[in-house]
């Protein structure tokens, strides 16, 4: 398909959307002139002026079916439609107010529970951590047959970092996560003995 | 006499285009040409060539333009864009491969 071609067809459409009186018109005067050449034509064959336009008219056929079937043709008709059925659509939820609200208030509140919902999958499973290298980062746990887990305070941190099992240990932040040195640690068990 | 829901879909779309390929014409004009031309067998009713016609122009086929007829009206005279010269050739060519292989199946069966 050529670019001449393709601006035609663009212009056709926007033609047949936007200036649709004008094309109902336009289509409206071309029948009509075809009709009066029938009519001259019927009188030129020795019909009246009146039996020649009933002629005419009876085999023109329906011209709001032309009309439609050109409407067809254009096939803008799935906007028009559309939109056709989008007012009928408002019309009829502002007929019944009672049902639209209740369909706007179980809208409104899937898709907000949907979007916290997802805020929050985003922040703690989808994105990286806001730190450099976050895959070294680590949470250290206390852990043994008598105790339950328990996370390590900022004390006992500083206190297990000066032995030499944790010297990879390098840094601890309020919320009790630990960097490592070199790599990820975790559900390695440390022996620790006092 | 032969409705246009009798000629082969797409038939008229061909007649349209080979008509006005000579020079542009209105509607009321294409109707008559392809009447006397074809010896009254085809009569294309409004019903339609203007549906036809529209769609030949949404396909970019061909372009309309209103001047004075040879009445002293206005009315609306089709040409042939390019693309509608490169679509006439296009549906001869299939017409003729169309028609030819009807005659061989229609000899095939008189000699059978």
């Amino acid at each position: 398909m050529n670019n001449g071609r393709r601006w035609d067809i663009a212009r056709m459409r926007f033609r047949s959307l936007l200036k649709r009186q004008h094309v109902e018109s336009e289509l409206d005067r071309e029948m009509r002139y075809h009709l009066e050449r029938q009519v001259e034509e019927n009188i030129a064959a020795g019909m009246n002026a009146r039996e020649a336009r009933e002629r005419a008219t009876r085999v023109f056929g329906g011209v709001s079916q032309i009309g439609e079937e050109c409407r067809d043709m254009r096939q803008t008709q799935y906007i028009d439609d559309f939109l056709q059925d989008l007012r009928y659509a408002v019309r009829m939820l502002g007929k019944s107010p009672a049902f639209t609200v209740v369909i706007v208030l179980t809208l409104a509140l899937s898709i907000g529970a949907n979007s916290a919902i997802f805020s929050v999958i985003d922040g703690v499973l989808l994105k990286p951590l806001p730190y450099p290298q976050a895959e070294r980062i680590a949470r250290v746990f206390y852990g043994s047959a008598e105790y339950a887990k328990f996370p390590l305070n900022p004390w006992d941190f500083l206190d297990f970092r000066a032995k030499p099992v944790f010297r990879e240990f390098r840094d601890v932040h309020p919320c009790r996560c630990a960097a490592f040195r070199d790599g990820w640690r975790s559900r390695e068990t440390f022996g620790v003995s006092d | 006499m032969s409705k246009p829901s009798d000629l082969i879909q797409g038939t008229l779309d061909l007649l349209i285009l080979k008509t006005i390929a000579l020079e542009p014409m209105h509607g009321w004009a294409i109707a008559k040409r392809i009447e006397q031309v074809s010896k009254d067998v085809l009569q294309v009713t409004q019903g339609a060539l203007y549906p036809a016609l529209h769609r030949l122009e949404q396909q970019g086929w061909v372009r309309g333009t209103w001047r004075e007829s040879e009445s002293g009206r206005e009315a609306k005279f089709y040409s042939l864009t390019r693309a509608g010269r490169v679509q006439l050739d296009k549906e001869l060519e299939q017409w003729q491969r169309l028609s030819s292989a009807v005659v061989l199946v229609i000899n095939a069966a008189q000699e059978a």
